[in-house]
C-alpha cells in the first residue's frame, strides 16, 4: 500500500467538526482525513499514522478544548522530528495574542484561521499548506496537479530536480 | 550623698525671681534693683533707651556691646533661606541682647528689634572689661545674671528639641493617617469604577442578548421550515428512502471518534469500492440506516453509485439542518442565560432562584470550564430576595477564582442547601492547591491579588466586592481548606434581609 498523507482535524465540537470535514472533502481522495475531538485522541491518531508508516501532512487544530489545548499539541508535533514539518493550522475563535505568539514561536505555526471561517478561506489555506507539504516531501508531484495546478507542480518539479528538464 | 530628684524645685543659683506688680511678669530681682538706680550717677552713663521699632542689633553685623533689658520687650528674628525673617524669640526684662555675638566676636546671629519702648543697660567691650575694677558692685550684680541668662537659654534649647521631637512624631502620625486615608480612597474609587463597569457591561450584555434573540429565532424557524419543505420541493418524487435518510441526518446521534473509526474500517472492508469521504458519512448512520442502504452499497454499478451518492447527500442535508438547529438552540440558551445573568442589570430586588442563577453563571463562564468537571448538587430552595445581577457577580467571582486556582482543570463542586428556617447556603469547592494559611485572612482585602499582572487582568477586587455584596444582603462569605484538599467557599444568604425588604 503506498504511503498516505493524512489531514488531522482536532475539534471538540461535533457540529463544527462536521462543517470542517465537509469543507475539506475536496481533498479526501488524495489526503485521507482523520477527525478527533481532543488532544489525547489526536496523539493516538498520530501514533496510528506513524505506526502504519503513513505521513501526517497537515494538522488543523482548535485552541480551547477539554484537556490539553491545541497550541501545546502543535508544539509537541513540532518537537517530534517525524511531525516537525507537518503543516500546522490553528482554527480558533479564542486564541489570544499570547497563545498565538506561542504557536508561531514554538510550534512554527503555518497558518492562523479565525472562526467563523468561509469555505473559500479554509479550502484556500489548506490547499496552499498541502501544496507546500507535497513539494517539500514528495518526488512524484504530477499526481497532485489537478489539486494544485499543472504549472505549479511542473515548476516545483523543475526547481526540485533541475537536471530533469 | 543625697541625690536630688530631677523634678525637685530648686532655687536659681545666682538670682532670685520677683514679680512685677503692674504687669504680673516674673523677672530677676536684680533688675528691680537696677531699675531703681537708673538715675544714679554710676549707672546713668550706660543707660540706653530705644523706641519701639528701633533695631538694636542687625543680623550679620559685628556687635561690640551687650544690652541688659530693664524694661520693654525685644523681638529676635533671623533670615532663613530666601524667606522673610522668621521670629526666633522674645527677650524681656532681665534678658541680655547680643550676648552670643559679644562673647564669640562673630557677626550677629539674629536681629534684635524693640517691640516696645525699651530701656537697657549698654556695656561696650571696653566698659565690660573695666567693670569689675571700676564698679565692682555693679559687676557683682550683672555677672551672675549673664550665667543665669545663658543657663536659661540652654534650657530653652533643650525644651525646643523636645518640642521638635514631639512635633515630628505628630507629623509622622498625621502622615500615616493621611496615607491610610489615601489608600482607602483609592480602593473605594477602584471599587466604584469596577461596579460602574459591571453595571455598564450588564446593560450591554442585556442589549446584545436581546439583539441576538431575533436572528437566533429566525435561524431556528428557518431550519425547521426547510426540513419540512425540502423533500417535497426539491424532489417531489422522493421515495421513502430519501425521507428516511433526511430524518436520520436530522436525528444523528454524535458517536465517539474511536467508535467512528472502527465503523469506518469495517465499512471500508465490506465495501472497498466506496470512497473514504462517503465511508465517513456512512459510519454515522445507525444500523437500520445501513441496512436500508445495503442494496445500493453492494451494487458497484455506476448507476447504483450515483443513487448512493444522492442518498448520502440527503443524509448530509438532514445532518446540517440538525447542526443548524443544535447550534441555534445553543445560541438561544446562551441568550437566555445572558438575560438571566444580567437581568437587564437593574438594581432591583427580586425573588431569585439561586440555583438558576448559578446555572446561568456556569454557562457564562463555560469557556473556562471546558476541562473542569462540574458537579452540581442543587437543592429545592425557596426564592431568595436579592439583587440578581449582584448575586450572580458573586458566583462569577468565586467560580473564576476557583478556575484560576485549578489552572482551569479539575473538579468544581457547587452545592446549595437550606440552612435553618431563614437562610440558604451555597458551597463552591475546587480541587486546586487550597489557600495558604498566611493568605487566608487577606483574601477579602481590596487590591489583594495572587495573580501577576501578566496572568490576569484582575484588580484584586473580585472577592472584596463579593464580600461587600453578600454583606449588603445580610449574608456571610468565608473560605476554608477542605481536609481532602482544595478550597471551599461558603456563602450564606438570608431568604429576606433588612437590606432587601425595602424598595
Amino acid at each position: 500500500m503506498p504511503k498516505r498523507i493524512f489531514i488531522l482535524c482536532v475539534e471538540d465540537e461535533p457540529e463544527v467538526l462536521d462543517a470542517i470535514v465537509k469543507d475539506l472533502s475536496v481533498f479526501e481522495d488524495q489526503f485521507p482525513i482523520e477527525t478527533v475531538r481532543s488532544v489525547a485522541e489526536a496523539r493516538a491518531a498520530v501514533a496510528r499514522i506513524q505506526e502504519a508508516k503513513d505521513a501526517l501532512g497537515l494538522v488543523l487544530c482548535d485552541y480551547v478544548m477539554p484537556g490539553d489545548n491545541g497550541v501545546e499539541f502543535l508544539i509537541e508535533l513540532y518537537r517530534d522530528p517525524q511531525t516537525a514539518t507537518t503543516r500546522k493550522v490553528l482554527l480558533t475563535g479564542q486564541a489570544g495574542l499570547e497563545a498565538t505568539v506561542r504557536a508561531v514561536n514554538f510550534a512554527n505555526l503555518d497558518f492562523y484561521m479565525g472562526k467563523p471561517w468561509t469555505k473559500e478561506e479554509l479550502v484556500g489555506a489548506v490547499r496552499q499548506q498541502l501544496k507546500l507539504y507535497v513539494i517539500a516531501h514528495e518526488r512524484e508531484l504530477q499526481q497532485y496537479a489537478f489539486l494544485f495546478g499543472d504549472r505549479e507542480m511542473a515548476e516545483a518539479m523543475m526547481s526540485k530536480f533541475p537536471g530533469a528538464h | 550623698m543625697d541625690t536630688p530628684s530631677p523634678d525637685q524645685e530648686r532655687p536659681a543659683p545666682f538670682s532670685s525671681i520677683t514679680t512685677d506688680p503692674t504687669t504680673g511678669k516674673e523677672f530677676p530681682e536684680v533688675v528691680a534693683t537696677l531699675r531703681e538706680r537708673i538715675a544714679d550717677g554710676d549707672i546713668a552713663g550706660i543707660v540706653h533707651r530705644f523706641r519701639r521699632g528701633d533695631v538694636i542689633i542687625q543680623e550679620g553685623r559685628y556687635n561690640d556691646a551687650i544690652y541688659l533689658i530693664l524694661e520693654g520687650r525685644v523681638h529676635l528674628t533671623k533670615h532663613y533661606g530666601d524667606e522673610d525673617p522668621v521670629p526666633v524669640g522674645m527677650l524681656e526684662a532681665g534678658d541680655f541682647v547680643g550676648l552670643i555675638s559679644f562673647y564669640s566676636e562673630e557677626s550677629a546671629f539674629s536681629s534684635a528689634q524693640a517691640k516696645t519702648d525699651v530701656i537697657t543697660l549698654r556695656l561696650t567691650r571696653d566698659e565690660f572689661g573695666r567693670l569689675p575694677a571700676a564698679q565692682p558692685e555693679l559687676a557683682a550684680l550683672v555677672q551672675p545674671l549673664i550665667i543665669t541668662n545663658l543657663a536659661e537659654r540652654y534650657r530653652r534649647i533643650v525644651t525646643l528639641h523636645l518640642e521638635v521631637a514631639a512635633l515630628t512624631r505628630e507629623v509622622e502620625g498625621e502622615r500615616n493617617r493621611l496615607q491610610e486615608a489615601l489608600e482607602e480612597l483609592r480602593s473605594t474609587r477602584n471599587r466604584l469604577i469596577h461596579q460602574e463597569k459591571m453595571a455598564i457591561l450588564g446593560q450591554l450584555v442585556a442589549g446584545i442578548a436581546h439583539e441576538l434573540n431575533n436572528p437566533a429565532s429566525a435561524m431556528l424557524r428557518g431550519a425547521e421550515n426547510l426540513s419540512a419543505m425540502l423533500p417535497d420541493t426539491v424532489d417531489p418524487g422522493s421515495s421513502q428512502l430519501e425521507r428516511l435518510l433526511l430524518d436520520l441526518g436530522r436525528t444523528r446521534v454524535v458517536i465517539g471518534t474511536d467508535e467512528q473509526r472502527v465503523r469506518m474500517e469495517s465499512l471500508a472492508r465490506a465495501y472497498p469500492h466506496i470512497q473514504r469521504s462517503d465511508v465517513r458519512i456512512l459510519s454515522q448512520l445507525p444500523d437500520d440506516g445501513i441496512a436500508a442502504l445495503t442494496p445500493a452499497l453492494k451494487d458497484s454499478s455506476s448507476r447504483a453509485k450515483d443513487r448512493l451518492a444522492a442518498l448520502l447527500r440527503w443524509f448530509e442535508i438532514g445532518l446540517f439542518l440538525r447542526n443548524i438547529q443544535v447550534s441555534g438552540n445553543r445560541i438561544s440558551n446562551i441568550v437566555q442565560s445572558l438575560r438571566g445573568y444580567s437581568r437587564e442589570s437593574k438594581a432591583e430586588i427580586e425573588e431569585v432562584d439561586i440555583g438558576g442563577g448559578i446555572q446561568d453563571t456556569l454557562l457564562m463562564v463555560a469557556n473556562r470550564l471546558k476541562s473542569v468537571t462540574v458537579r452540581l448538587d442543587l437543592a429545592e430552595l425557596p426564592p431568595v430576595r436579592c439583587h440578581p445581577g449582584e448575586i450572580n457577580q458573586v458566583w462569577t467571582n468565586i467560580i473564576l477564582n476557583a478556575c484560576d486556582a485549578m489552572h482551569d482543570r479539575g473538579t468544581l463542586k457547587v452545592k446549595t442547601m437550606r440552612k435553618g428556617k431563614d437562610e440558604v447556603a451555597v458551597t463552591i469547592a475546587d480541587t486546586g492547591p487550597g489557600i495558604p494559611a498566611d493568605i487566608l485572612p487577606k483574601v477579602f482585602e481590596p487590591n489583594f491579588t495572587t495573580k501577576t499582572a501578566s496572568g490576569s487582568f484582575g484588580l484584586g477586587l473580585g472577592l472584596a466586592i463579593s464580600n461587600e455584596i453578600v454583606h449588603k444582603h445580610g449574608g456571610s462569605i468565608s473560605f476554608h481548606n477542605a481536609p481532602e484538599g482544595g478550597a471551599v467557599c461558603t456563602v450564606v444568604l438570608p431568604l429576606v434581609s433588612d437590606a432587601t425588604t425595602s424598595s
